[in-house]
């Protein structure tokens, strides 16, 4: 069938229609994002602090992300982040991988059933620090407690403990994101064509087999686009250890937002805090790249 | 004893459900505990071993919402989330429609820019807003966050609603223009009501995330704008936390949003992961 075109005009109004169409999202998106990064960009050249220069500050070149860049703190905060991205992604990895197997293998129930698994991941983060600080309280939470009376090798408090303290954020960000790996994972294991899973039977592969030889290698690209979503996504965690150990205890748990945060809206140095911001949208951008290579096309 | 193929089946389809079941409760309980507590009264927030049969009281919420003044918090949510979500579906959706419907040059390298900015940390928006709001006397309004939230909801609009424009045949759009219908009128009158299914999932999302937004609203908001999630710590003092109010609030805060999360369960995991992943 041929392509009808507008009355009049051909190609030329199909242009500018589309424009039109466009053109209230794209002027938004330029006040609302372009021009604050690049005012941004522009302030992180600036020596601009809020409690000593005020909006009286002038041009210091790089000298803030030569600062950041000698800060210990700063690299104290970029190690912790590695630590919690990595940390809290593999165990959200394997235990979506465990808990979308064991959906994988039910019928009746399953949609229920992942209702009601995904009500960690719909919580506000913020909600979900306030609940793991009431679970982990040293004095009355619930899951001190249990720790203690299964006798596990854990200080009773956690949360303020310098060794410790890391690990209870990720347990918070894993109770959270779990269910969110195991949607991911299912979606993988349903395309899986059943001939390739009657195949590996006929061939007399036990269950496990079946699982390591035939359905985690078919499924392996979305392991890796899923857990590249969450690592991205972790690495601008700021909620949970604001509420939960607010940094601490000492900057154990200060992960970079919190650090930039802090720089900005406590210390009040705008121009530094910039800078570390500019630097992280330069890195999302390379990760926005990566990510966008790997998506599957989308039909157009 | 040689158990048949049959038996054997069936007895792991139970271990299974079993399995299931306990990672159910344990992935509940935490959050049916902080419901719990919000009932509780002071005495028994504090019980060792943790106490369940308790005498339930509403203490906890007509202390936070009424005598400490939470009611007006849940308006400024409210607003910011309902006034984010609209101007993000009324901006956005004719943007993503274009997406779908006609070919510009260059569309490959705009659709990764709106990639780009869903995925910016709100913390390198966040300074510039600041400054910008100050200068613009705009702090301690709604419409500061609102503006804020809209960063990333406006482009989770053109992402989600270009892909249910995506399922929409073409044909419709060539009818309209045969019929001499304009590309406006098309688009209002043939084509979204198409996918209102997909737009109100897409609304639903975007008050969804902005209603559990803590970063910008810390930043932005004031006394008189502070939203549900930043007047929270108000109850965590140096004199003490009161955790029967912080449970009331988060409980609030909490369970709207599993109602709404609920109706458009389909499309949380395609709205998360930018529509990498479709279940």
């Amino acid at each position: 069938m041929r392509t009808p075109r507008p009355p009049t005009g051909g190609n030329y109004s199909h242009v500018g229609t589309a424009i039109s169409f466009h053109l209230p999202a794209w002027v938004t998106l330029v006040l609302i994002i372009a021009l604050p990064v690049i005012a941004a960009a522009y302030f992180s050249f600036s020596n601009m602090n809020l409690m000593q220069t005020g909006l009286d500050y002038r041009w210091v070149g790089l000298a803030n992300y030569r600062a950041i860049l000698l800060d210990p703190r700063f690299w104290d905060s970029a190690r912790i982040t590695v630590i919690f991205i990595f940390g809290a992604v593999a165990l959200e990895l394997v235990g979506g991988i465990a808990l979308a197997l064991l959906l994988d293998a039910i019928r009746a129930g399953r949609r229920l059933y992942t209702s009601l698994i995904m009500v960690p991941m719909i919580l506000a983060p913020l909600v979900v620090g306030l609940t793991w600080n009431f679970l982990l309280n040293p004095q009355f939470g619930a899951g001190t407690w249990l720790i203690q009376k299964l006798g596990l090798p854990l200080p009773t408090s956690i949360l303020t403990d310098l060794r410790f303290a890391l690990l209870g954020v990720i347990l918070a960000d894993v109770w959270e994101w779990t269910p969110f790996m195991a949607l991911i994972v299912l979606a993988g294991l349903q395309t899986i064509p059943l001939g390739l899973l009657d195949a590996a039977r006929v061939d007399g592969a036990n269950v496990w087999q079946v699982i390591w030889t035939v359905k985690l290698p078919t499924i392996r690209p979305i392991l890796i686009i899923g857990s590249f979503i969450r690592g991205i996504d972790a690495f601008r965690i700021f909620d949970i250890p604001y509420i939960l150990t607010g940094g601490g205890p000492g900057s154990a748990t200060e992960v970079i937002d919190l650090f930039t945060y802090r720089t900005a809206f406590k210390s009040w140095e705008m121009g530094k805090g910039t800078a570390v911001g500019i630097v992280l949208f330069i890195l999302n951008v390379v990760l926005a790249l990566v990510l966008y290579r790997w998506m599957p096309k989308r039909e157009t | 004893m040689i158990l048949s193929e049959r038996t054997r089946q069936r007895a792991s389809s139970v271990t299974v459900y079993v399995v299931l079941g306990v990672i159910a409760i344990a992935l509940l309980l935490p959050y049916l505990w902080l419901i719990i507590t919000s009932f509780k009264s002071r005495v028994d927030t504090f019980a060792i071993p943790p106490s369940l049969t308790f005498q339930p009281t509403l203490d906890n919420y007509t202390t936070a919402f009424i005598a400490k003044g939470f009611l007006s918090n849940l308006r400024n949510s409210i607003i910011v989330a309902v006034f984010s979500t609209l101007f993000s579906v009324v901006v956005g959706v004719p943007s993503a429609y274009a997406f779908s419907r006609y070919r510009l040059p260059g569309q490959d390298q705009q659709f990764f820019l709106i990639l780009v900015t869903r995925m910016t940390p709100p913390v390198v928006l966040v300074l510039p807003l600041y400054l910008l709001m100050a200068r613009l006397d705009l702090l301690d309004t709604h419409l500061a966050i609102i503006i804020a939230h809209t960063t990333f909801n406006l482009p989770l609009v053109i992402w989600m609603m270009k892909g249910f424009f995506d399922s929409v045949p073409k044909e419709i759009d060539e009818a309209g223009m045969v019929d001499g219908c304009s590309p406006m009128m098309t688009f209002l009158r043939l084509v979204l009501p198409l996918t209102v299914g997909g737009l109100a999932a897409t609304a639903i999302l975007c008050a969804v995330f902005s209603w559990n937004e803590f970063l910008f609203a810390l930043i932005l908001s004031g006394r008189g704008t502070a939203t549900l999630l930043v007047a929270v710590p108000r109850l965590m003092t140096i004199a003490g936390t009161f955790w029967g109010q912080v449970a009331a609030v988060g409980t609030v805060i909490t369970t709207p949003v599993l109602l709404f999360a609920f109706a458009v369960q389909r499309y949380l995991v395609a709205g998360l992961t930018f529509g990498a992943i479709n279940e």
